[in-house]
Order: structure tokens, then sequence, then C-alpha cells
């Protein structure tokens, strides 16, 4: 049997890792274009996706868009940082699941790091003065 | 044994009933020698049901049985004359020099002249290259059948100058233009002496925009390098890229379709550590007789060869001795092994290495399920003694990050991948096509990697791990580094001297790839101790001394790198540390900007010896380590699984 490779661009995987890419795509394409409800949408929906799949499975791309989706919705509305919350309980209640108290506050720590960093950054840019970037979103 | 008949096959070569064998099997024979035990032979049997290789290669191959033994009674065997060429050495005239590689690999050697014509050593009376060797010599040739260490140790002994010039010149001889036998062509020269000419003539002008310009170049360069690290985390992250075998494939590999396989160590002055390798070649998970394994120690180092030979490793390795010449690189050792590695793959492996021991089947199965373009795989690098103090916890992080993320993010986006030092696995052919590795580079194996997909080759990563010994002393480690750095910078040198053809073969994702990953992985060093001094002057003195150099573009840009750019590449590193189960690294990951400085150290010092000694190969000292891999019970489960 001959195996017959396709370029890389046209194998479409459509699992949930593609669904959670595209959604993500969606919500900064959102914030571009300046449409803050779909934007919020897409965002929820990649944060949504991404916890879900970290809840079945713990693989490194799920773990990644988690960690990514925190600061997405901080930085987006009051009604997706209301989402965040939920979502930054939610990932206390995954790193619960690990075996010892240095694995579940690693584990935690790679999901809400960036959150983290994104506060850290606004304070510093605050304390130097300077406007932030992110104000003119729709927050 | 019948003596008589002994007797009369050891006086006679033999010509044309080389195939007639007896009709005693050879096994049986042996057994009745008493060279081989009862239970021995019949687990040899076993092996060999499941393997298909010849009884004899596997009794000599698990160390059952002493290759001498063996190819003296496969000549009774088969009615041939046994030659010890040590006893007996060939005629040197007969020796043709550019053959020593046929010589090497298909294991014969023309040895006497007599009255009926010419007679040749040969170590298997295999029909195939009995006919080939008819028709290279004529129908009158006669064989004789020797040991396969004898031939090994003629050829090493008559083309050892032959050999050692090959391994040396080959490459720059073929592609001068893509050896860094020369730091800098003359072009290379004239446009950095016009680049500084320029520079300096900007800076009389007017200092403050020169500064501030080539502030803002550096700023955005970086920030390019740390948007492709951001891409290759995301691209590396999918799960394409990373498993490509599953253990259901791996159990259902037939041994019999197994190819040889090649395993090229180089050694030197790597005694200390020789007791763990033979313990880690013992683990691997693949026919003995179907390993071709070359220690490769060099002529002028008496104990590490004294190492090797007292531990008493199996017929299935051999040592090459490389006479002492200049440069004293990996890559020439390397080279000069090439020439006697008879596998179909191939891989390397430092002397401190602990692969693990599915690892050359996981290659078989994902060179079969690649496309034929993939010609070589590295599997994944990371460190057994990782917790031993702060620097082999850094150095874990970095690894960790490089080989589970970047490397596999760099396959995805297409983007040319160094290869790593250790455990690249190859399609030996194409490594002989292109000509080796270039000895005069430092980092020979990331030169390669850039050069297979010069040469429209492509590379990937494989899904298993070596786990080898981080160093764990800083002037070591410093040391080592250098060396890299110094490599990366020969090699980003060598591909830019003609851009446009480099371009052309790397296509602009590529070549835009090259720069940001080759580039930024020795320019972020250099430029990190100026950036973090400037950082730290203004955040102690409020100074406004730094206000020209930084336009508000290039103030924006440097705050996002600050704080956006070291955050991320720590974030990274965490879930590295992560995803290999390794919760403590995670915290660890906060303490990465002292290591960036230490990177920093190596980096100008590695332009320092770019300048001074550029073809120097700084030894990195191993065995110093006081954790063994095979101490730890979470690595004991996994590498401790005995081999065939």
């Amino acid at each position: 049997m001959t195996e017959m490779t396709l370029p890389r661009f046209w194998i479409l995987r459509a699992n949930s890792s593609e669904i959670g890419t595209l959604a993500m795509a969606a919500a900064l394409l959102s914030i571009a274009a300046r449409l803050p409800a779909a934007a919020e949408f897409f965002a929820a929906c990649f944060a949504g996706s991404a916890f879900w799949n970290l809840a079945t499975a713990d693989a490194p791309r799920t773990r990644l868009q988690c960690g990514l989706s925190l600061p997405l919705l901080q930085i987006l509305s009051a009604g997706t940082m209301l989402v965040a919350c939920w979502l930054a309980l939610a990932s206390v209640v995954i790193a619960l699941r690990e075996k010892g108290w240095l694995a579940r506050t690693a584990s935690l720590m790679t999901l809400v790091f960036p959150s983290l960093l994104l506060s850290g950054c606004r304070a510093y840019l605050d304390w130097l003065g300077y406007p932030w970037p992110f104000r003119a979103l729709f927050l | 044994m019948d003596g008589c008949r002994m007797e009369d096959v050891l006086k006679h070569g033999s010509s044309q009933d080389v195939l007639s064998a007896s009709q005693e099997p050879i096994g049986r024979r042996l057994v009745e020698a008493g060279l081989v035990t009862e239970e021995r032979f019949a687990a040899a049997l076993e092996i060999q049901r499941s393997t298909g290789s010849p009884l004899g290669h596997i009794l000599v191959a698990q160390g059952w049985l002493r290759p001498f033994d063996y190819y003296r009674h496969l000549a009774v065997h088969h009615g041939m004359r046994f030659v010890n060429l040590v006893l007996d050495p060939p005629d040197s005239d007969l020796f043709e020099q550019d053959k020593y590689g046929d010589y090497a690999t298909l294991l014969y050697l023309p040895w006497k002249r007599d009255t009926d014509g010419l007679v040749v050593a040969v170590t298997e009376p295999d029909e195939e290259l009995l006919r080939k060797l008819r028709q290279q010599y004529g129908r009158s040739v006669s064989f004789v059948l020797t040991s396969r260490l004898d031939v090994l140790w003629t050829v090493q002994r008559l083309a050892s100058r032959q050999l050692a010039l090959d391994s040396v010149f080959r490459r720059a001889m073929r592609d001068p233009d893509h050896s860094a036998m020369h730091v800098l062509t003359r072009s290379q020269k004239v446009t950095i002496a016009l680049m500084f000419l320029a520079t300096a003539a900007c800076l009389y002008l007017d200092a403050a925009a020169t500064l501030a310009a080539g502030n803002s170049a550096v700023g955005l360069f970086l920030l390019c390098c740390l948007i492709l690290r951001i891409v290759l985390v995301w691209a590396g992250s999918g799960t394409l890229y990373q498993s490509r075998t599953t253990k259901e494939e791996l159990d259902a590999l037939e041994p019999k379709t197994l190819p040889v396989y090649s395993i090229l160590i180089p050694l030197y002055r790597d005694a200390a550590v020789v007791p763990t390798l033979a313990r880690a070649l013992r683990s691997l998970d693949y026919p003995k007789s179907k390993l071709d394994i070359k220690l490769i120690l060099e002529g002028d180092d008496p104990e590490t060869i004294e190492a090797c030979k007292r531990a008493g490793l199996e017929g299935c390795v051999e040592l090459i001795v490389v006479p002492p010449s200049q440069p004293r690189t990996k890559p020439k050792a390397l080279n000069y092994a090439l020439s006697f590695a008879r596998g179909q793959l191939l891989t390397i492996y430092d002397a401190e290495d602990v692969p693990e021991p599915d690892q050359l089947k996981r290659a078989v199965l994902a060179f079969r399920k690649a496309p034929w373009d993939v010609v070589c795989l590295q599997a994944r690098l990371n460190y057994f003694n990782w917790g031993e103090n702060w620097l082999t916890r850094m150095f874990t992080l970095e690894y960790s990050l490089w080989f589970d993320w970047y490397l596999p993010g760099l396959e995805a986006l297409g983007i040319p991948i160094p290869l790593g030092g250790t455990s690249n696995h190859f399609r030996a052919e194409v490594v002989r096509a292109v000509g080796g590795w270039d000895p005069f580079n430092v980092t020979e194996d990331a030169d390669l990697g850039i050069r297979f997909t010069m040469s429209r080759w492509r590379v990937g990563v494989l899904d298993s791990t070596t786990y080898e010994e981080a160093n764990n002393e800083v002037w070591n480690w410093i040391r080592q580094r250098s060396r890299w750095v110094k490599g990366y910078i020969q090699t980003w040198l060598v591909y830019m001297r003609h851009p446009a053809v480099t371009l052309s073969r790397l296509g602009w994702k590529g070549f835009l790839g090259f720069h940001a990953f080759i580039g930024g992985a020795f320019l972020g060093p250099l430029a990190f101790p100026p950036l973090a001094l400037m950082f730290l002057v203004w955040l102690i003195t409020r100074t406004e001394m730094f206000d020209p150099l930084f336009s508000p573009a290039t103030l924006a840009i440097s705050l996002a790198l600050l704080l956006a750019g070291n955050g991320l590449l720590i974030y990274f590193h965490m879930l590295a540390a992560w995803m290999r189960r390794r919760p403590i690294l995670v915290f660890c990951s906060l303490q990465l900007p002292a290591y960036y400085f230490l990177m920093s150290i190596a980096a100008w010092r590695a332009m320092w010896q770019l300048v001074t000694k550029p073809h120097y190969w700084e030894k990195t000292e191993h065995g110093l380590t006081s954790v063994s891999a095979y101490d730890r019970d979470d690595f004991a489960s996994v590498l401790d699984t005995p081999g065939q």
C-alpha cells in the first residue's frame, strides 16, 4: 500500500484543540475589527473549550490555551472578567486533582501565571505613569 | 571437532566450493566443540526465529561466542581456509586506498596474490558479495575466510592516513562555500569592515541618533525572535507533533523486518562514564545481532581505550581508534567512523547518554511512517541529574522547552532544525551523500540540520527521550555553552556567505526562521548585558541619560520585551517543566533571568574565541555528577527494560 502524504496545511484535524485555535483567532480578529460582542463570545468559547479539554486530558496545547485564555478574558470587558473569575476557580479545582501540594500549586501556577503576569505588567506601567495599552479595548 | 579436517581446510583457500557448506549445522558444530552451551544455543535459535539473523551473528553479538572462534568454525563449515590477518597480514600493495569504505562496510580485503591469482579475505561467504568480487577481480579470484575484527583492524592500520585526511577535508573539498574551515570569506570580511566604517562615521556625525537607531534595530530583532518563539510554542504543542509512534505500533513491529542500526559513540577522556554507557547500550530494546555499535576513541587516550576493553562489551560493539590529528573535534571522529558504519539507519550517542530503551524501534517506525524526504529524526534530550543543583535545574528547564516544544514547532512550520549533539537518527546513505559532518564547525549538529534543509531534505522530531548528564559546575557549563554559541555563530556565518542561495533553498519562512532562531540564539545573550545594565541604572537613578535612545516606538517595544517577553518565556518554561512532570521546576522558572546572565557571559566568551581560537573544541567534562540515571526511581522503571 502506498502512503499518500498531503501538504500539512490541508490536514484539517477538526478536534477540540483546533476548534479552540479557531475560536482564539476569531476572538483576535473581532478585537481588531472592533466587534465587542463577537470578541467576547469567541474569547469565552476559546476559554470554555480549553478548560473543558483540560478537565478530560492534560495535553500541552490544552494547558497553554487555558493559560492564555484567562488574560484574554481579563482585557475584554466586565462580563468576560466574570467568566475569567469562574475559570480561575475552575483552575483551582483542576489543580486540586494532583497528588501533593507541590504538584497542585505548580499546576495552578501553569494555569494562572499569564493572568498574574498581565496584572503585574499593568501595575508596573501604572507605577511608571504610562497608559495601559488595553484600556482602549472594551473595558 | 574433527582436527584432521580442520588442518586440511586451513591449508587451502577455496574458489568454487565456498557455498557448498557442510551438512552439519554451524550451531551444532559449535556446541560439540564446547564453545557454546546447549542453553545458549537454544536461546540463540529462539532469537533467530524472531529476528532472522544468522545464528553465528547472534551468538557473537550476544557475547556468547568469541568472534575468532566463530569465524574459525565458519571457515571449516564452508570448507574454506581461515586466515588471521594480524599474524598473516595482507600485501599492502593490493590495498587500494580509495576503496577502504568498501572494505570496511562489505567486510573483505584483497589478501595475497598467488600463482592462481588473487586471494581475497571475506568474513561471510555471501553469494552476492562473492559474485560482486568475481566481477571486480575476475573469475580466477579465490577466497579465504577471516574475522570481522581482523578486517576492521587491518583497514584502520593500512588506511589510517587516508581516513584521517578524508575525515578532515572531504566536506571542505566537496563544498568549500559551506564549510567553516574559514570563519569569514573575503566578501564577508569586506562587508563587516564596511559596516564598521559606516557605523563609526555615523557615530561621529550624530552619536545619539546612531545609538538610537542601533537600539531600535536590536529591539525589533529581539521582538521578532520573541514572536517566533510564541508561534513555535503554539505550533509545537499540537498533538500531531508530540507523538509519532504508539505503544501498539511498537508492539506490532516484527523484529525480522528491523534494519541494521549503526550507533556512533565518540569518547574522549570519558573513562569514568564507560560503565554507565555499557549499561545503557545493554538496555537497548533492539536485536543485538542487528546492532552495529562503534565506540570512537582517540589514539592518545589510553585510559578510555582501556576502560572500554575492560567493560566486557558484547560482539556487536567495535572499537574505532582515531589517530591524533587536528582539528581535534567530535565531527572529525564521526566522519572517521562513518566509513565503517554498516547500518541502513545511524544514530549518535554521547558517552554519558542514557536513551529510552525503545528509542531505536521508535525511530524505525517513525521513519517508515514519515515521507521519503524525512532523512533525520531528532530525539528529545533531557537530564537525569536535573535536581542536583541550581544550574542543572535551569539547564533542564531550558532543554525541556527547546526539545519538547521549540523543535516540534520548527518542524511544524518547516523552519530548519538545528540538531542537538546527540540522538540524531539518520538514513545513513544521506549522511554520506551530504559529505558527513563539518569538522571545523564546533556545532556540527546544528550545521548538519541546516544543510539537510538546504539540500531539500526534512528533519523531524522523535517522541523518545535520551537522558544526559547536565553540567553541574558553572565553569564547565560556561565552557560548553561558549562552544555552542561559537558554533551557532559559525553556522550563521557559513549560510550567510551567499544569502540569496540560502533564501532560495530555505524559502522566506525558513530564511526568516533561520535568522530568528539561530541568530536569536546568540544575539539575544550578547545584547542582554548592555540592555539589562541600562535598565538597572535607569531603575535605580531614574536618569534621563538614556532618553534619546528611546523613541516612543522603541520604548513600547522595549517595554513589551521586558515585561511580556521575559514573562512569556518564563511561562513557556513553566509549561515545559510541568509536562515533564517536574513540579518543582515550575517555580524554578522564575529564576531564569539569572540564568540568562550566565548565558551572556558564555556568549561574549564565544565571540572572543571565534576571533582567537575559532576551531578549538572545548571538551565538556562528563562524569562530574554524583547522580546515576539508574539510581532514580522515576527513571529506573522506564530505562531498565532488558534488551533482546
